[in-house]
């Protein structure tokens, strides 16, 4: 069931993301109020919650990531990725896609020769009965 | 063959405080782990809540929102069947750790 929670939450990312952002500023403020119990001023109890809890940025992200294993969402900024990269290069664009355009291009014509003549069978009935017949007269 | 590494170590201290404790949210686990420990042992927050997110996923562990006694919203965490289970083995696998190293440090 794992596996379908991480999917169910592909597309309540943003609930996840404020549920996380909530929970982790908790866990500042609990510590921010036991800072101020000891003594501490606001301030400084803040300051000093905020210093142990190390960066919040990096332990958000974490957890998201695990909460839905980001697969769908990567995809598509790699995808994106890749298009930017295009644009910013086009002369290597217009190799790759031509390379891939003739490549593809020759080995479809080819095949499409091949494949009636050597691979498919004749387009009549019985045609494994067909016989090539000849003579050849012995010319005196 | 014992089967730990450091992460493992800190599923087994969760999962023991948990079950020691009830319910606890994260702040509250930090807090027992390093008091039960004499201040020896310190969970790093950054480690923490993806191990506990991780932990919820697999279903060893479950949250619920509540209030706590100093009037804030705070996401409480439980120990579930599946997750007393994976405790037991993981104490198992601890020992086992330990033993084995233990052996090899007096090996002579």
């Amino acid at each position: 069931m794992a596996g379908f929670r991480r999917i169910a939450n592909l597309f309540r990312r943003t609930r996840v993301d404020r549920e996380i952002d909530a929970e982790l500023e908790a866990h500042i403020a609990l510590r921010t109020d036991d800072n101020i119990a000891q003594g501490m001023s606001l301030k400084e109890a803040r300051r000093d919650a905020l210093l142990r809890f190390g960066n919040p940025t990096a332990t958000k992200e974490r957890a998201t990531a695990v909460d839905a294993a980001l697969a769908i969402d990567s995809v598509i900024r790699d995808v994106r990725f890749a298009l930017r990269q295009f644009r910013r290069s086009p002369g290597f664009t217009i190799v790759v896609i031509s390379i891939l355009a003739v490549g593809i291009g020759a080995s479809t014509a080819i095949f499409s020769v091949v494949n009636p003549i050597l691979f498919e069978p004749l387009p009549y009935p019985h045609a494994n009965g067909i016989a090539t017949i000849w003579d050849a007269y012995k010319t005196q | 063959m014992a089967k730990n590494d450091l992460q493992g170590t800190l599923d087994l201290l969760v999962l023991k405080t948990l079950a020691q404790n009830g319910t606890l949210h994260g702040y509250g686990i930090v807090l027992h782990i390093q008091n039960a420990s004499g201040e020896v042992l310190r969970v790093e927050e950054g480690s923490l809540y993806p191990a506990l997110h991780r932990m919820e996923q697999s279903g060893w562990i479950a949250a619920e929102w509540a209030t706590t006694e100093t009037n804030r919203r705070a996401k409480y965490y439980k120990l579930t069947a599946t997750g007393r289970r994976q405790l037991q083995q993981a104490e198992e696998s601890f020992e086992q750790l330990v033993k084995g190293v233990r052996a090899v440090l007096r090996f002579a």
